[in-house]
């Protein structure tokens, strides 16, 4: 596949259902603290996680070239790489103003990975740049 | 300087320090309620010099990462860095502003807007400013 925009809406809808499943969970399990109603978190999940893995295949087209490794590879070390610039950095600001939900954005982090390693899977295997 | 990770780190220092400071000027202003209830001189010493450490941290890490996408980001000079700043500030910022909205946590919302586009928007001039790639 040589679009960008394709794969992210493919690896957009990985990304939804991995997230959407993480964040159900931790609502029914009591994980997750003052959050609205399952149906409610399940569409913001799966609306916002598909919009974002969109943009993030688009990105991963145009960086193509600067990410290190190849296939799967690529597309996992990228996963991570944008794993850390959401997630692990918005934690601390929870962290750091004593927010008193500051659970929710630490299992926000933790749920995170496994989110943007589907992703990255995704991406690494469908997307073959045009030579 | 042609080290992205210790350009990335002053930026990131740098970067703190405006964040700290729209931190305690959006606190001040109300534009959302500490979470603290109020700014002691604990919370300052504590939780301000662990989010300037914490930032330099992810500052250096960020700034890795941008010398190793430099070509591929685009502008010149400080432009360059802003515009790596701004992209920083809509996916992990914005993008988690618009989900912890949409759960009902705008106080987060607000912090992460507001707080993102300061500290970001600096650190990514500085960061322009200062990294200049090997030829």
């Amino acid at each position: 596949m040589k679009s960008g925009l394709a794969v992210g809406i493919i690896g957009g809808i990985g990304m939804a259902i991995a997230a959407t499943i993480d964040m159900v969970l931790s609502v029914m399990t009591g994980w997750l603290v003052g959050y609205p109603s399952i149906e409610t978190v399940a569409i913001i999940s799966l609306g916002a996680n598909f919009f974002w893995g969109i943009v993030f295949g688009i990105i991963y087209a145009r960086l193509y070239d600067s990410i290190p490794s190849k296939g799967i590879w690529k597309g996992l070390i990228y996963g991570i790489m944008i794993y850390l610039f959401s997630n692990i950095y918005l934690v601390s600001y929870g962290i750091a103003y004593g927010d008193p939900f500051v659970i929710n954005w630490n299992i926000g982090a933790i749920g995170g990975i496994y989110v943007f390693i589907t992703f990255g899977v995704i991406v690494g295997i469908l997307y073959k740049k045009e030579s | 300087m042609k080290s992205g990770i210790i350009a990335g780190l002053i930026a990131g220092l740098i970067g703190g320090i405006v964040e700290n400071i729209a931190f305690i000027t959006g606190a001040t202003l109300r534009i959302w309620e500490p979470y603290q209830g109020v700014i002691s001189s604990t919370f300052l010493i504590t939780h301000l010099l662990f989010e300037i450490i914490i930032t330099g941290i992810f500052g250096a890490i960020f700034g890795l990462l941008y010398s190793m996408y430099y070509d591929s980001t685009p502008g010149k000079g400080i432009v360059k860095g802003l515009f790596f700043g701004l992209i920083l500030y809509l996916i992990s910022n914005v993008r988690g502003a618009i989900s912890l909205a949409g759960y009902g946590f705008i106080t987060n919302a607000k912090v992460s807007l507001w707080l993102g586009i300061f500290t970001l928007t600096v650190y990514g001039l500085v960061l322009g400013y200062l990294y200049k790639p090997t030829k």
